[in-house]
């Protein structure tokens, strides 16, 4: 049985040579870009805040300033996995803060990612902090409805007197009406009276 | 033309005659009913002196018969403005004879109605702080204020096409009443002398009350409703409330109307003008109403003890099966299978029967708001034993009072204002020889 005979064969023989040179090339290949040294702190305010503080450093020495720094909280809700909690710009000293409020206490880790550039590689620092004070859980605001409740009411009560003021124009003109001058008084060519039957 | 005048005349005299001559019922009647209002009079005293300890209203159990009065006969009110004002918009010319007494029932039976207030106030010389100092948020502010729009709109729509036949009566008994009575029979009737102006502006009048009592009434016992719908408590916190105020209002009036018509029918003979076509036609909108207010009912029920939230489920045990039980059915049957039944059937859509499924009708709607305030009361809200709540002597007395006041005021009031609407019969009367000799 030759490859001509069977022309897939060399097809799919071909195909997998090149899977594995790709997967050789990608899992040896070397960055040659520089390391970048990432040192996450954080500070648990009294307000219930934790400051994150993350410090980005080149390994070969200088600061990496002017660079994007993504904050994450290590949540475990079904599964564990980082949760993006805010983002910052390293400053003149290397340094990108956040501000965050946890929802639960105890022990909770936090994790600081920097996704590099043609310049520098890819960096990641973490921390762990045990937070006491946390804000409630996240309840979307209710919205002031003070001023709707006066509007009601203000509606409600001018309606009301609409209504008053309907029921006394009602009675008001049928007494006005028919108290007036008997016909004599009323202008020529008024039918005369109906009511004696 | 001769045969009309004369029957004119007829029509007039039958009218005028209960302002000439009460009847011979008519002292004794006014006695028997004086007495329970007496006696009413009586126990609201003793209970102004002693407080309301000597009701059987506690701090679980605070609204009782005094509230289920109110309800009731705001019902009553409602069925007798409505059925005049949706009948005269809708031209229904059979209408005619019944207008004043539907008209007549609706303000004495709220006038009664609205006196409960008072008397389920321990302290009632508070009011005033109620008045001046009113809780805009409070469905209770908002009854007050609708209950009197009522009460002037109710006051206005009957009052209205009085001011003809009131004319017409200070004519005709002239000299037959004392010089009082004819006095303020002048005074009522403004000068009333038939010119067209004056009946341009009284139709006017008449048609526009006619249009503002509908929204006004349906406002008061959404109003009502909303006192109860909107708390928390089970059994009260309910979305269809408001329309099933309504409906029980009307279904209940309807009935009052009907028994007040059958009864003045017969006290004063007047079945050559109120016939069986006015009673069968009533009898016809008891029958829709009803069948209307049991579907409700079942509704209600479904909706709300489907779920079985807890304390549904044991309100609903109570009410159906429970304490009250036996008066849930009775209510069912009495008040609502067998009265439509008894329209429904030919051989009973009869004055008897309808006056009978009536009967009924009043007093069953009666049990079922005392079934609608009470039980869901006795439920406790957070733990403990079931509320009970047993009306005193004071209350049943007062109950009793206001139950007589209401035959006591009409028959009063139509032994002083004619009972037909003599003018607007006179104008169904002539219209179809209008329609004739244009």
């Amino acid at each position: 049985m030759s490859s001509r005979q069977r022309p897939w064969l060399l097809v799919m023989a071909l195909l997998v040579a090149g899977i594995l040179a790709l997967a050789a090339e990608t899992a040896f290949a070397a960055d040659n870009r520089p390391a970048v040294n990432l040192t996450l702190t954080g500070q648990a305010q009294s307000d219930g805040g934790v400051v994150l503080e993350a410090k980005a450093l080149k390994a070969t020495g200088g600061v990496v300033s002017n660079q994007n720094i993504d904050f994450f909280v290590v949540a475990d809700f079904f599964m564990e996995g980082p949760v993006l909690i805010g983002s910052g710009t390293t400053d003149g000293r290397g340094v990108a803060s956040t501000t965050y409020r946890p929802t639960w206490s105890g022990n909770t880790k936090f994790s600081a990612s920097y996704s590099g550039d043609g310049a520098l590689a890819p960096a990641k620092g973490s921390v762990e902090l045990s937070v006491r004070s946390t804000t409630a859980d996240y309840h979307p605001a209710p919205r002031d409805l003070s001023q709707l409740r006066q509007t009601a009411g203000r509606a409600a009560i001018m309606v009301a007197l609409a209504v008053w003021a309907l029921l006394l124009t009602v009675i008001g003109r049928v007494f006005w009406i028919v108290r007036r001058p008997a016909p004599a008084e009323l202008p020529q060519g008024t039918p005369a009276s109906s009511e004696s039957r | 033309m001769a045969m009309a005048e004369q029957d004119s005349r007829s029509l007039r005299a039958m009218a005028l005659a209960p302002l000439l001559r009460g009847g011979r019922w008519f002292w004794p009647a006014v006695g028997l009913l004086s007495l329970p209002v007496l006696g009413a009079l009586g126990a609201w005293g003793y209970q102004l002196t002693h407080g309301l300890r000597v009701t059987g209203l506690r701090d679980q159990v605070f609204w009782g018969v005094y509230i289920t009065n109110l309800i009731t006969f705001i019902g009553f009110s409602y069925g007798g403005a409505l059925v005049s004002a949706i009948l005269r918009l809708t031209g229904a010319a059979w209408r005619a004879p019944i207008t004043r007494l539907s008209e007549a029932t609706a303000l004495i039976t709220l006038v009664v109605g609205a006196l409960f207030i008072f008397v389920d106030l321990g302290r009632p010389d508070r009011l005033w702080e109620f008045i001046a100092h009113p809780n805009l948020s409070s469905p209770l502010v908002w009854d007050a204020l609708a209950v009197t729009t009522y009460l002037v709109a109710t006051m206005i729509f009957l009052y209205l096409p009085l001011i003809p036949d009131l004319a017409v009566a200070a004519r005709e008994t002239d000299g037959r009443v004392g010089p009082l009575r004819r006095w303020v029979l002048r005074l009522l009737s403004l000068g009333w002398q038939g010119r067209p102006d004056q009946q341009r502006v009284l139709e006017w009048g008449t048609t526009t009350m006619a249009i503002l009592i509908i929204p006004i009434a349906v406002t008061v016992h959404s109003v009502l409703s909303w006192a109860f719908a909107l708390t928390t408590r089970e059994g009260w916190h309910s979305t269809v409330f408001g329309p099933y105020f309504v409906i029980a209002a009307l279904f209940s009036g309807v009935a009052t109307v009907i028994l007040v018509v059958l009864f003045f029918r017969w006290a004063y003979g007047l079945q050559r003008h109120i016939g069986a076509q006015q009673i069968r036609n009533l009898g016809m909108i008891l029958l829709t109403l009803g069948v209307t207010y049991l579907y409700f009912t079942f509704d209600e029920l479904l909706t709300e003890g489907y779920p079985m939230v807890m304390k549904t489920a044991e309100l609903f045990r109570v009410l159906l099966f429970g304490q009250y039980g036996l008066q849930f059915w009775a209510f069912v049957i009495g008040g609502g299978l067998i009265p439509v039944l008894l329209v429904a059937l030919p051989w009973t859509r009869n004055a008897k029967g309808i006056g009978i499924a009536s009967g009924l009708v009043v007093a069953f709607m009666w049990l079922k708001r005392f079934l609608i305030i009470v039980p869901p009361q006795s439920v406790p809200l957070i733990a403990g034993p079931m509320g009970t709540y047993h009306p005193t002597w004071v209350e049943i007395t007062i109950t009793a009072g206001g139950i007589a006041a209401v035959p006591l005021l009409l028959i009063l009031f139509f032994r002083l204002f004619p009972i037909l609407a003599i003018h607007e019969m006179e104008e169904m009367e002539s219209e179809p020889a209008t329609q004739v000799h244009p």
